[in-house]
């Protein structure tokens, strides 16, 4: 039967080929493939064949019947007189592979790592999962603090602490290297806020240090300032307020003018012109000397910004919760968005 | 913290009106939350009494009154549940216009007629409301226009303290800083006194016993006093600052506490027993209930205030049940004290108690001020309830804190700041805060105020000088200076270039929370289980995750249901693992993890409709592994894994590296995906450790059967013609490589 088989295929393809018209291919069509014709012939007969061979040639068989009706189709073709229009609809759209985009907080995260990776400022990184010693007590975190308590902070059962901020880096960083340090660590950071539109234990911050000879507090305004403007145009203008945090002396909040009215006061401004970006300041002292630099020789800057903030303030994304819920729908809005 | 603007204007002439207030203070560091401004809308207010007053029939809550206002008695329907006869009570008449702007008509309410209305302080935007409407005190005269009693209003500012700032906790706190802000003076209150001869000592005893906790004890006694409610005026401004109007004694405590930040407690004397108040660490397991009638068992470390017999005060925190103020005290011991920060915070954490007194405590307070304080306190007892003011006070303070002394160096500032002060200036703004400073020796010898205690370093004295100068003087510097030094974080670089691959390759980046639940009946089998986290968010949140498949599954079964079904997912981010169950050890691992559902290609008129196939899983793990140079990897294939599943692993130089596989429908359909799912984790820690090679690498695709039919893999002879000019590939291939 197989010997059969590559006969006919051999005899349909020759007569398929050599068909000059439509007439002579509708002829060699209902000699090889209608209902009566050989190939059907040769499906009758499988059912006398050996059963251990059945399947092969089945197989063989559905093959054959394919690629014949494929030639045959592609001869009617040629052989059919050409019309007058386009022969196909040239409008259809092309085949493409899948196309794939990146999560909108990895592009406002690579733009933001990028402008000071270009200021001279290199990415470090740390665990998530930090002792104590690195989240808090080296930061200089008084043992009073409440960014301490249980209901603040997420611990491990073996006293571990799920980082706070990303500012531990800073810490390991500084432990191992002798100044000049200048890093910045972006990066994911928990709290025990409970989940709503502007809240989520899970966030982003991309934090900075600069300690040196001689760094000052003008030079860290004029770092922010070179950073924002370059991130929400070169009108922007910064301001700082004094604030608290353990980790730096002096401190301050740093407000940009509003990237969406200029200043003018809008409803994402709340009517005051600025918006609110992280804190920043001089490294504490106690900071320095805890990784063993000298305070007297070395002083330093450090700031921290909201990641998630910024790309939601970005495209306008009204709940952080759509940042984490992996929904195609708002995944595909980013497609073709690559960081600037 | 509430900040009234009238209260702070009694310490120092405010430099701005309140409209711009909130500006001055952001600028000292106190950040304005919120501002609420007061202003009575008092025209055809007047004072009346209810004379008659029944319950509607029908309602639960409305109640019919006559209300004399002077001429005839009014009908006015009310709603409040302190509404009864006699009641002195405030009516807004018809043409009264609200706080919140309505106007008020007379009205027909169930049937009656109502030709007013009995106002609420809300209501008369005079100060937040506590308990239904406003009561008068008996002397105010009916028929009286209210503008007489009521004053002109207020704006109150909502500021968040810093944890640094215990003096902040009070209005001459706030006061004293815009004063050393502004160059002006700021004064005290003199409080007049008028003490009887019997002193004080005579009346009440005061040991300490426990030194370290209560440096120091000061109790006054008042005798004689009459428990009623305090002023009018005063009640107002305590609702304005946050605190419920009690009695007049006990609203003493309350606003001398924000006044100056000192906590008070006063004592009705017949419950203190032997009057005698030793102040002592409770005894481990004692039991105590305070004045929210909660009972708590103490620990060895909590201190107490207690008399001959037991306790009657949790120190620093709150009262007890037993000795409080009660309608008919006529003898007060007033307790002022100073207590030491960390006891305080100790007991209010291990009791979950947050309080007015032990937020301050925990903070630090000034012990100087106390005897000033508790002067006060008598005094104004005594001026709002009558009675005898003992003379002197019971005062002890065995060892007096006496502040340090911080060596100052004027030119540390420039070389922290970026900016020259002038000495001058800098001497000023230390002076006005209190600060005694010597600067005619080098360095300087600054003594900083003991409200202050934040204050203790020659940084903390620079970082008071900026701010009080401002911060908008601080200069902006070029930032020309960079230094470039070190190397970008490998696995940085690493996790952006594979993004960068994987979103070539179309897929879409996802980003799950990290803490999650695991639950069989939602998750594929077969997934690292992750660390418990000790006190989670949510019950959502337990666990950080051992794989981020499970989210990513998640993820795909909700995109699924809604009717996104091919899906291609893909995370860069960190597992969490922990050791067996005598192993306290816990790691993390950086991962890139993806998800493979549904077509091969992008549905379209002329791409064929063929479900993917492991083929385009093993596919993307080669481009991977091609773009990145991955140094020898190997994709070994397991035909069915012991849970009969289609899994395999990569090799990247001999080390396992990851591992993917396929889950078929079977499996993914009882977890609402009606499709096989393609899938792969691969720890990007490993893939660092290995070398990367620039030269193209060669691909073995090695295959091992586990048993079982033959279900994927080349044919065996073509293991390796995938790389056939590769010189590795003379070598003979893996040892456990089927094609030998
Ligand atoms: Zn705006």
């Amino acid at each position: 039967m197989k010997s059969e088989l590559d006969k006919i295929r051999a005899d349909a393809t020759t007569a398929l080929n050599a068909a000059a018209d439509l007439a002579a291919l509708e002829h060699a069509s209902i000699k090889f493939l209608s209902r009566k014709g050989l190939v059907a012939g040769l499906f009758k007969l499988l059912g006398q064949a050996d059963a251990s061979e059945r399947p092969a040639l089945g197989q063989a068989l559905n093959e054959l019947k394919t690629d014949l009706e494929a030639l045959e189709a592609a001869r009617k073709l040629a052989l059919t007189p050409k019309s007058k229009g386009p022969s196909l609809d040239w409008t259809l759209p092309g085949r493409t592979s899948w196309i794939g985009g990146y999560h909108p907080l990895t592009i406002v995260m690579r733009e933001i790592t990028d402008i000071f990776r270009s200021m001279g400022f290199r990415v470090a990184d740390g665990p998530e999962i930090e002792l104590v010693k690195y989240n808090f007590d080296m930061l200089n975190t008084p043992a009073w603090h409440p960014s301490r308590d249980e209901s603040d902070t997420i611990y491990l059962a073996n006293g571990f602490v799920v980082r706070t901020e990303t500012s531990p880096v800073q810490v390991r960083t500084m432990e191992a290297q002798d100044p000049p340090v200048r890093i910045i660590s972006p990066g994911r950071v928990y709290r025990r806020d409970r989940p709503d539109a502007t809240h989520s234990p899970m966030f982003h911050q991309c934090e900075g240090l600069y300690v040196d000879k001689g760094v000052t507090m003008a030079e860290l305004k004029g770092t922010l300032l070179a950073f924002y403007r370059e991130l929400f145009g070169q009108q922007t203008k910064l301001r700082f307020r004094p604030h608290f945090f353990p980790f730096t002396e002096p401190s301050a909040e740093v407000d940009v003018t509003c990237p969406f009215c200029k200043g003018d006061g809008c409803r994402i401004c709340k009517s005051t012109g600025w918006l609110e970006m992280g804190g920043c300041g001089m490294v504490d002292p106690n900071v320095l000397a805890g990784v063993g630099y000298d305070t007297e020789l070395y002083t330093g800057f450090a700031f921290g910004l909201g990641i998630d903030r910024i790309a939601m303030l970005r495209f306008g994304i009204n709940n952080i919760r759509l940042l984490f819920d992996s929904d195609v729908r708002f995944l595909r809005q980013f497609i073709g968005i690559t960081p600037r | 913290m509430l900040i009234s603007y009238n209260w702070l204007s009694e310490f120092v002439d405010l430099p701005v009106p309140p409209s711009q207030l909130a500006d001055v203070l952001t600028w000292l560091g106190l950040e304005v939350e919120a501002v609420h401004e007061y202003k009575p809308s008092l025209d055809n207010v007047v004072i009346g009494q209810v004379v008659e007053c029944e319950r509607i029939a029908g309602t639960d809550h409305l109640s019919i009154t006559k209300t004399s206002v002077g001429g005839d008695l009014l009908s006015i329907v009310c709603g409040a549940p302190n509404v009864r006869p006699g009641l002195k009570v405030v009516v807004m008449l018809p043409g009264a216009k609200t706080a919140e702007g309505s106007v008020i008509k007379k009205a027909k309410l169930r049937g009656h007629e109502s030709h007013g209305m009995l106002a609420s302080e809300q209501e008369l935007g005079l100060a937040p409301s506590h308990a239904g409407i406003l009561e008068c005190p008996d002397e105010w005269e009916v028929g009286t226009a209210a503008p007489k009693y009521m004053d002109s209003g207020d704006t109150v500012f909502d500021v968040e303290i810093t944890p640094n700032r215990p003096d902040f906790l009070s209005h001459i706190g706030v006061a004293r800083d815009i004063a050393a802000k502004y160059d002006l003076k700021w004064r005290r209150k003199t409080y007049p006194l008028h003490e009887s001869a019997r002193p004080a000592g005579d009346f009440v005893n005061v040991t300490i016993n426990a030194p370290a906790a209560c440096p120091r004890y000061l109790a006054r006694v008042v005798t004689g006093v009459k428990v009623a409610p305090a002023p009018f005026d005063v009640r107002i401004r305590l609702l304005r600052c946050g605190i419920r109007p009690i009695s007049n004694i006990v609203d003493v405590t309350n606003y001398l506490m924000l006044e100056t930040g000192q906590p008070l407690h006063a004592f009705d004397a017949r419950f203190v027993a032997d009057r005698t108040i030793d102040i002592r660490f409770a005894a481990q397991g004692e039991k105590f209930v305070t004045l929210d009638e909660k009972e708590h068992k103490l620990q060895a470390h909590d201190l107490l205030i207690a008399d001959s017999k037991h306790g009657i005060a949790l120190a620093g925190v709150m009262g007890g049940l037993n000795s409080g103020i009660r309608p008919d005290t006529t003898d007060v011991v007033i307790e002022c004290a100073y207590f030491d920060p960390v006891h305080i915070r100790r007991t209010a954490k291990a009791l979950g108690m947050s309080t007015d007194s032990s937020r301050r405590f925990e903070r630090g307070c000034d012990p100087n001020q106390v005897p000033y304080v508790a002067a006060a306190t008598a005094s104004l007892v005594q001026q709002w309830g009558g009675g005898e003011v003992l003379a002197g006070a019971v005062d002890v303070y065995p060892k007096p804190l006496v502040p340090v002394g911080i060596a100052f160096r004027p030119e540390r500032v420039s070389a922290l700041i970026g900016l020259d002060y002038a000495h001058q200036e800098m001497a000023g703004i230390l002076a006005r805060l209190d600060c005694k400073v010597n600067s005619a020796v080098s360095p300087w010898q600054v003594t900083a105020p003991t409200h202050r205690p934040d204050l203790e370093r020659e940084v903390d004295l620079i970082e008071e000088i900026v701010r009080v100068r401002g911060y908008d003087h601080i200069p902006t510097a070029e930032t020309s200076k960079v230094v470039l030094t070190g190397q970008d974080d490998p696995a940085y670089l690493l996790r952006r270039k594979v993004e960068d691959i994987l979103v070539a390759e179309g897929f879409l980046e996802a980003l799950s929370l990290s803490m999650w639940n695991p639950e069989p009946r939602r998750d594929p089998p077969g997934l690292p289980a992750g660390v418990e986290v000790a006190n989670p968010v949510t019950d959502e949140m337990r666990v950080m995750q051992g794989s981020v498949l499970s989210p990513l599954f998640r993820a795909a079964a909700a995109n699924f249901e809604r009717g996104d079904k091919d899906l291609r997912l893909f995370e860069t981010t960190r597992t969490f693992h922990q050791g067996q169950s005598d192993d306290p050890r816990t790691w993390e691992t950086r991962v890139v993890a993806g998800l493979m559902v549904g077509r091969r290609y992008p549905a379209a008129w002329n791409q064929p409709k063929e479900a993917l196939d492991f083929f385009d899983l093993k596919g993307v793990i080669d481009v991977l592994c091609r773009r990145l140079s991955l140094d020898k990897p190997e994709i070994i294939c397991y035909d069915i894994d012991t849970s009969g599943f289609l899994r395999g692993e990569l090799r990247v130089n001999g080390q396992v590296a990851g591992q993917f596989g396929i889950w078929p429908k079977d499996v993914c359909a009882p977890l609402d995906i009606d499709a096989p799912v393609a899938w792969f984790e691969f720890d990007l820690g490993s893939w660092l450790r290995t070398d990367r090679r620039r030269s193209p690498s060669c691909n073995f695709h090695a295959f091992r059967s586990l048993g079982g039919f033959v279900r994927c893999g080349r044919p065996r002879d073509s293991v390796c013609r995938s790389c056939p000019d590769c010189p590795r590939c003379r070598r003979r291939p893996l040892d456990n490589c089927l094609a030998v």
